[in-house]
């Protein structure tokens, strides 16, 4: 009975350090929860700056830990530079008072410089760090991230918070498509596919910002020569500044492996998420016909789906890719048109409307085969899955030049499945 | 010294189970770069290899029920080579423990408990195998039963999640994109990693009631882990392709992490973690039992308690001098690329000739 007796004492004594876990017991407000982590490179110094920014946390009076305190800012940002990411993040916890946690990154920002030149070094370090979670999304800004991080937007959300809900909402617009860091990843080890990210700019919506009242600073459209002006758009106000400004996402930034070579404007950016088959639910106008735009024809796509098929002609790759997209009816001509809608007068409507996706999927095609000679579409990965054998042996390694001269035709199924709530459009007396 | 208990067709199937899954999770991805996408396929095939091997050790407790394989080769050969065999059994079995402990440590530390101590976590793990272990088989048979359920059901909560917003049919289609050789390189390299349940198989047929008419138990246990890990697998590479996922180092963990419900549910690697520490759990306790039980032979049963506590110091001890993941990795891949499938194979042709040397001195022709 003794010597059972010592056993179990033995055995309580020697178990219970290793059941407290108290080695890694921290408070809840001692952690900086960082929500948005902003990347940027400077080539000149050849620094890196980190920027974070978390929601202020202060302990209550009952004990417990609570929101900021009445007046204070909701979020706090901060900025370190250093030699590489590592050393940044060392030099923000030395003036962070709580240990920096990276769990609850929603979003990465990655200014255009970094992304340019300097990507890797922040997606090497997210892929072996557990705790950064690979689901957060990515995000280019046009110039600094740290200036959009910096940006104080009317929505009274914080930057980062902003992004992460524009990120999700981009299906209804359908010109940028979300991408994680695992889905970058991903697009970065996968043979025949080249990652496209989309882009955040920054619009002046006060008179603070140095006469740039109402002025768009950047937006649909830039192409290479604008990306070619890093930090640009923020000459005119300090970019270590918190400022003022309404945050945008629309476009994408385009890559070669992991270094962006140009930026895709709305258009571009829609139509590459057409070819895709990415998840979109956005209005669709169709091209006017005159100078009034009454007949122009509104559509909400309600589903969007593609097929990529590459075929081989006397050992030349072909690509034809299929969309087949699905809308509502939003607004008929105004006066003219008939009637009621079925028939011809529908096969008209949906004829609109595959013009309408053809022009975006053409310019995407234009953009990214013959100006940016990079396979966002991943045309290469769909000729991988037909032809593993003569991927690996013929074309993997002489992808890119092959690229931009093989052959693509592109053929629209688009259904109208309702026209709204009415049967008739309006005659007006 | 052998204990007197009959183990059911369940607790078979389950302790069977966890011995085939092992170091196996951890070292799959070893293959992957010979079997790319077919990495699954290699892995169902590969774990199906080691049933003929399962039902030999069977034919062998047919022939001597209520033996172990060591007890037979002790009959046949003698005691200097059946010794000489137990140490070696027990080197493997301390080497799989080790390995384990290390790399299930290494992804607690990672994903959890960073300040921890290893010695904490390994010391914990420890701690419960010799409880296992010194509360006896059928005890650890009847615990097994509701960890591997509780772990299989970690499993599917996780990854049922995944379906459909994280599986891409893109990344699994086409299956085959490699040579002929390279599948059976990677399906060889799998057979010798689920082989580790041959290992524990040697011991446990003694306790098997009528080895001979109960093919079908191993053959249930084995093909449902074929079926299990393999698709484990395929789940993974549908979600990252194969690209990452022969990259990742602690298996379905890091594929539940990118898995994310709404705004608030970010990565279910937590219950993916519960069938991982099950899993260890049990391979540890298997391999403290084996080296234990194969002690117990060599020394003829002398002071058992003490024989474990050695056994549970050496392991810890050893864990604890690695104290490395990637170490713990390689540990694990050169015993099941290139150890126990040779090492399996000898001790089994070495008892079947032991069994024919008996029966012919024993002038027993049955």
């Amino acid at each position: 009975m003794r010597k059972r007796l010592i056993g179990l004492l033995t055995v309580y004594l020697l178990l219970s350090p290793t059941l407290s876990g108290c080695w890694d017991y921290v408070e809840y407000e001692d952690l900086a929860q960082i929500t948005a982590l902003g990347s940027d490179y400077n080539p000149q110094t050849n620094e890196i700056t980190i920027t974070i920014q978390y929601p202020s946390i202060k302990r209550t009076k009952s004990g417990g830990a609570g929101g900021a305190e009445t007046g204070a800012p909701e979020w706090v940002v901060h900025s370190a530079t250093g030699q590489n990411t590592f050393d940044a993040m060392s030099k923000l916890q030395e003036i962070v008072p709580q240990r920096l946690f990276y769990g609850y990154i929603k979003v990465f920002i990655v200014g255009e410089e970094m992304a340019r030149y300097k990507l890797w070094d922040l997606f090497a370090l997210v892929d072996r760090t557990p705790v950064m979670r690979s689901s957060a999304y990515i995000a280019v800004a046009e110039g600094t991230a740290e200036y959009a991080i910096k940006t104080i937007d009317p929505s009274q959300l914080s930057a980062g918070d902003k992004i992460h809900k524009l990120i999700q909402l981009i299906p209804e617009s359908g010109s940028a498509s979300a991408v994680t860091m695992n889905e970058l990843l991903e697009d970065l080890a996968i043979g025949g596919l080249e990652p496209s990210i989309p882009l955040i700019s920054i619009e002046a919506t006060t008179d603070n910002l140095s006469g740039k009242t109402g002025q768009k600073q950047s937006g649909e459209g830039k192409k290479d020569e604008k990306a070619q002006e890093p930090q640009g758009k923020q000459a005119t106000t300090d970019p270590h500044k918190e400022h003022p400004g309404t945050l945008r996402i629309g476009g994408m930034a385009a890559f070669h492996g992991d270094k962006l070579v140009g930026r895709l404007d709305d258009r571009e950016s829609r139509g590459v998420n057409f070819i895709r088959g990415k998840k979109i639910h956005a209005y669709k106008v169709s091209e006017a016909a005159g100078e009034t735009a009454v007949d122009q024809l509104y559509f909400r796509i309600l589903e969007s789906k593609s097929a990529i098929k590459v075929r081989l002609e006397n050992g030349r790759p072909t690509v034809a890719v299929t969309i087949g997209v699905k809308a509502d009816l939003r607004k008929y001509y105004g006066h003219e048109g008939a009637d009621f809608l079925f028939g011809e007068a529908l096969d008209h409507i949906e004829e609109k409307l595959a013009e309408s996706v053809r022009g975006d999927v053409e310019a995407a095609l234009k953009r990214g085969q013959g100006e940016l000679r990079t396979d966002i579409f991943g045309f290469g990965f769909a000729l991988y899955r037909k032809y593993p054998r003569a991927w690996k042996e013929e074309f993997l390694e002489q992808w890119r030049d092959i690229f931009p001269d093989i052959p693509v035709t592109v053929q629209i199924n688009a259904k109208v499945v309702n026209v709204g709530i009415t049967t008739r459009k309006l005659y007006i007396k | 010294m052998l204990e007197n208990v009959k183990l059911t067709r369940e607790q078979v199937v389950f302790l069977i189970f966890i011995g085939a899954l092992g170091n196996m999770v951890y070292s799959h991805t070893w293959i992957d770069d010979a079997t790319d996408r077919a990495a699954w396929v290699a892995t169902f095939a590969g774990i199906l290899l080691v049933i003929p091997l399962a039902v030999w050790i069977l034919f062998l407790g047919k022939r001597q029920p209520g033996r172990t394989v060591f007890d037979m080769l002790e009959a046949g050969l003698g005691r200097i080579p059946c010794a000489a065999l137990c140490l070696l059994y027990i080197v493997l079995n301390v080497g799989l423990a080790v390995a384990m402990l290390n790399m299930f440590t290494q992804l607690l530390k990672s994903f959890f408990i960073l300040f921890t101590p290893a010695w904490a976590s390994m010391l914990f793990m420890v701690f419960m195998a010799v409880l296992f272990v010194n509360g006896g088989l059928k005890g650890f048979a009847r615990t097994a039963e509701l960890l591997t359920t509780l772990g299989m059901l970690n499993y599917f909560v996780s990854f049922i999640n995944a379906f459909p917003g994280f599986v891409h049919i893109e990344y699994i289609w086409p299956i085959f994109d490699t040579t002929l050789v390279d599948f059976i390189k990677g399906a060889l390299f799998i057979t010798g990693a689920a082989g580790e349940c041959l290992l524990f198989l040697m011991i446990i047929v003694a306790y098997i009631p009528d080895a001979g008419k109960r093919y079908m138990w191993i053959v249930v246990s084995i093909g449902s882990c074929a079926v299990v890990f393999s698709s484990a697998i395929l789940v993974i590479i549908a979600m990252m392709g194969p690209e990452l996922a022969k990259r990742i180092a602690f298996g379905g963990v890091n594929a539940a992490k990118i898995i994310q419900i709404g705004d608030f549910l970010r990565g279910l690697e937590v219950f993916i973690f519960g069938t991982y520490q099950f899993i260890a759990i049990g391979k540890i306790t298997i391999c403290l039992y084996c080296a234990w039980m194969a002690g117990q032979k060599m020394l003829h049963g002398w002071k058992p308690g003490l024989q474990l506590l050695s056994l549970a110091a050496i392991i810890l001890a050893t864990a604890l001098w690695l104290n490395s993941y990637s170490e713990a990795y390689h540990l694990a891949v050169l015993l099941d690329g290139y150890v126990i499938l040779p090492f399996s194979l000898l001790v089994l042709l070495l008892a079947s000739a032991s069994i024919f040397l008996f029966r012919k001195e024993t002038g027993n022709t049955k």
